[in-house]
């Protein structure tokens, strides 16, 4: 039986959007800003996400002139098959570094909270195959997947935002403007934001999901829905890690919302500490960017040649393995990811450019044509 | 027995073939070469009985029937009787075939149900199925009349799904009982009766039953479809339809529901599911079926939908506790100790000083002696399970942990996973998370809250992939749906209910019109 709905809902874009961006990396992201604008860097995050939300509506505008067009279909239009092609390659394999990157740090988080004595080998390759299983199923359970999460993402957040409440210390996010800051040391934190893969994972899900989407007129308005829920999410937790912490304790800090998670005192007979309970949250989450950054990695890639992205799943398998495994620790992670976060970020934000010129043009050429 | 069953029936259509390859496809005029053919056919089956007799008075005649299966007082009664009544005062030479053959069946015999065959193929299915056949000298055609009747047992209260409140009835074997037991619910014209045989040696009887103005035809279809499709011998229960009738075979999940009870049947009926009974199977099958179907009783309609509710997420609390409880005791113990208060932490060491296992293996043998236990008790005669019960409490429990076998948390968290799988009204889900418990165990022992977790997202995954005819298994829940969702996991109020559960994109939406 054909059941109803067998394509992606507004609410479950929503879903995939919010659970694809809020990701393990929100864990060091307050670190980022308190460490190139202190206090300031409440409001390096929240220009950063209306960087992200610029992109976000380009995605968008691409897509949405060309619906149930997939990224490969929409470059090749623009730019030829074989530029479209090798396109598609190029962004499969960033996203392969991209998510690896994100699996290292996930399985970092990993070995820090919950498996001290665990090789990462292992966590790695445990979190790759679940990954990789998840992938074999079609784009339609991606939606489903996502919109069971979201609670499981949404509401242990808020838990950990309302449990810190009483820890605030409100001097501490002040002065909101920062000390001695020019906009531009703002725009390069923002930037230094902006870069951290999970963005980019979220925006690139919106290409795995408009053109398959029952109603892709939806596309801007849950897009604006899913950005609120992203800025409400992040904003939240950066103020009050900021506001427990203060920006010289966040520097300290590899994770400062999972040191977060530890000051919270709320003692549930039998239970005397909550911070494991929010890392086993963690782990849905961190899931769920790493499963769209491996769905992007694979069905652009197939795509380009046009087979099932299922096909590709246990192929691509090594590639992100040995790539996570490939860094020495977290400090040499955390900085190849700020190198590879702005390399990808240029290459991105240029092919959004040339597609939304190209889009405009021929939209305004098709306009021409009719009389 | 059963293989040797079945090589002589394979046997039997073998003969049938050389039989039917000679030319000799039909009824012959000749009584006695016809008589021949089938005690040839059945040859040695003391079952297998032919009755001569003289057609009022005057005409050869024979009766043939397999004596197990037959009503003999109907017969006598209805069949032999009139047949061989002398006072007719019929004369066939007058009369030419078409006329001998109607005054045959509409004149002489007193039998509801009746067919004129003239194949053999025909003649011998319905000779297999309890009917009559009567044949005449010189009339090249035989009369196939229902005499069926085997016995049955009363129609008592279902043994699995036991309710407080609600109706005692329960379905029986007899495929014709079940019917009226549905009927007598549901006087409806539009209620349909689908009937198909399957099973190339079984051919059991398999009625689909559906409400032809609520269900959706492409629903209908696939259940037809995937029916008409099953290639196997036998079919001897509902169990194996279902397992041929599965959007994901491998799957431990079940992916439709089946019942005892004929008013869960009709409420499935009305809100557009199909329904699939076997002849000689107590057990009707419910398609499609989403897992909060699961969770659901007849009484849940009964009772107030405060306390429904309630027991609906009592239920679902206990059917996920059966499958984490274990791994989460496990984890917290052996991972992570600091999560314990040390007053408590002290206690639990003190509990298990002089067990001689790691905790993994303790988990894993009470498991296990569970489970044995739990066997045990289903397969034992009813007056023996309870001594076995006995023995079971206090050895596994009592004498276990004074022996320091085994800590008594351990115990305590055992029996509270195994009284959760049985809080959950469906066995089949139950049995499925039970058996879905020891590989999450193993993921525990091996990599602490994180195997868990994984192995949580895996499971979690795979139900939310999972389909029953196409409906997703975790609406509406995931994809949601704020209709179905009213009569999910809570029950809302009757009145609410106003419209058919959207999975099922029934022809009419709103129950009233």
């Amino acid at each position: 039986m054909k059941a109803k709905g067998d394509q992606i809902t507004m609410l479950q874009y929503v879903c995939i959007l919010v659970n694809s961006t809020i990701g393990i990396s929100v864990l060091s992201l307050p670190r980022w800003g308190a460490s190139s604008a202190g206090t300031a860097g409440i409001l390096a995050t929240f220009i950063g996400l209306i960087l992200f939300f610029i992109l976000l509506l380009a995605i968008i505008f691409i897509t949405s002139a060309y619906p149930q067009r997939n990224f490969f279909e929409i470059t090749s239009l623009h730019l030829g098959k074989t530029l479209g092609r090798l396109i598609s390659i190029s962004f499969s394999i960033q996203y392969i570094i991209l998510t690896s990157v994100i699996i290292r740090e996930f399985t970092e988080v990993m070995a820090t909270t919950l498996l001290r004595k665990t090789p990462l080998l292992v966590t790695i390759f445990v979190l790759v195959l679940t990954v990789a299983l998840s992938t074999k199923k079609s784009l339609i359970d991606y939606g489903y997947i996502n919109y069971y999460y979201f609670p499981f993402i949404i509401i242990p957040g808020l838990l950990l935002i309302s449990f810190s409440l009483p820890n605030i210390d409100y001097t501490y996010i002040l002065p909101v403007l920062g000390n001695e800051i020019t906009l531009s040391s703002i725009l390069k934190t923002s930037t230094d934001i902006i870069i951290l893969p999970f963005f980019q994972i979220g925006l690139f899900t919106l290409f795995l999901v408009i053109p398959n989407m029952n109603n892709p007129k939806k596309a801007l308005k849950g897009g604006m829905i899913g950005w609120m829920i992203i800025t409400i999410m992040i904003m939240l937790m950066t103020t009050v890690t900021y506001a427990v912490f203060g920006t010289e304790q966040i520097k300290d800090e590899v994770w400062p919302v999972l040191a977060l998670t530890r000051t919270i005192r709320l003692a549930i007979p039998p239970l005397q500490r909550l911070d494991v309970f929010f890392i086993l949250f963690w782990v849905v989450t961190g899931f769920t960017t790493i499963f769209s950054g491996y769905l992007i990695a694979t069905s652009f890639f197939a795509q380009s040649f046009y087979i099932k992205h299922t096909k590709l799943a246990y192929l691509f398998l090594p590639a992100f393995f040995f790539m996570a495994l490939a860094f020495d620790n977290h400090v040499q992670l955390y900085e190849f990811m700020q190198q590879i976060g702005r390399i990808t970020l240029l290459i991105t934000t240029s092919l959004f450019l040339i597609l939304v010129i190209m889009t405009l043009f021929k939209k305004r050429r098709a306009a021409n044509e009719i009389p | 027995m059963a293989r040797k069953k079945a090589r002589s029936n394979v046997k039997q259509t073998d003969q049938l073939n050389t039989m039917l390859k000679q030319g000799e496809r039909e009824v012959d005029p000749n009584l006695s070469i016809n008589i021949n053919k089938l005690e040839s056919l059945f040859n040695g089956d003391s079952d297998f009985t032919v009755r001569p007799f003289k057609l009022i008075g005057k005409y050869p005649a024979a009766i043939i029937y397999l004596n197990s299966i037959v009503d003999k007082k109907g017969i006598n009664q209805d069949i032999l009787k009139p047949l061989m009544n002398q006072q007719s005062g019929y004369s066939f030479e007058t009369l030419n075939f078409e006329q001998i053959k109607t005054v045959i069946y509409e004149e002489l015999i007193y039998q509801t149900q009746g067919s004129e065959e003239t194949k053999w193929t025909s003649i011998i299915d319905h000779i297999l199925r309890g009917y009559t056949i009567v044949l005449v000298d010189q009339v090249k055609l035989a009369f196939a009349l229902d005499t069926f009747d085997v016995a049955e047992r009363s129609i008592s209260q279902p043994e699995s799904e036991q309710v407080v409140r609600g109706p005692r009835d329960g379905f029986i074997e007899s495929l014709s009982t079940n019917i009226s037991l549905i009927r007598f619910r549901l006087p409806v014209s539009s209620l349909r009766i689908k009937s198909l045989n399957i099973g190339q040696l079984t051919q059991s009887k398999v009625a689909v039953f559906y409400l032809d103005s609520i269900v959706n035809p492409s629903l209908l279809e696939s259940v037809i479809d995937r029916l008409n499709q099953i290639k196997t011998d036998r079919i001897l229960d509902a169990g194996y339809l279902e397992e041929h009738l599965r959007d994901a075979p491998k799957s431990p999940f079940p992916q439709i529901q089946y019942t005892e009870r004929p008013d869960v049947v009709v409420g499935n009926l009305l809100e557009g599911r199909v329904v699939i009974i076997v002849d000689g199977s107590p057990f009707g099958l419910i398609a499609p079926a989403t897992i909060t179907q699961f969770l659901h009783t007849p009484e849940d309609y009964n009772e107030h939908f405060l306390i429904s509710s309630a027991t609906r997420v009592i239920r679902l609390i206990s059917l996920v506790l059966s499958l984490i409880m274990p791994s989460l005791y496990l984890a917290a113990i052996s991972f992570h100790p600091e999560l314990i208060p040390t007053r408590f932490a002290i206690a639990i060491t003190t509990g298990r000083t002089g067990v001689p296992f790691p905790l993994f293996l303790e988990i894993f043998i009470m498991e296990i002696a569970m489970e044995i236990l739990r066997e045990a008790t289903i397969r034992m005669p009813k007056q023996v399970g309870a001594a076995l019960s006995i023995v079971g409490v206090l050895v596994v429990g009592q004498a276990a942990v004074e022996a320091g076998f085994v800590s008594p948390l351990t115990v305590v968290i055992i029996a509270l996973t195994t009284i959760g799988s049985f809080a959950t009204p469906s066995y089949n889900i139950a049995i499925a998370l039970r058996l879905l418990r020891f590989p999450m165990l193993a993921m525990t022992t091996i990599l602490g809250l994180y195997g868990f977790m994984i192995s949580w997202i895996i499971i979690s995954n795979h139900l939310l992939s999972l389909r029953s005819f196409g409906v997703p298994y975790l609406q509406p829940l995931s994809p949601g749906n704020w209709n179905d969702l009213k009569d999910a996991i809570i029950r809302t109020p009757l009145r609410w209910l106003k419209y058919r559960p959207d999975a099922l994109n029934t022809k009419h939406r709103q129950r009233l019109k």
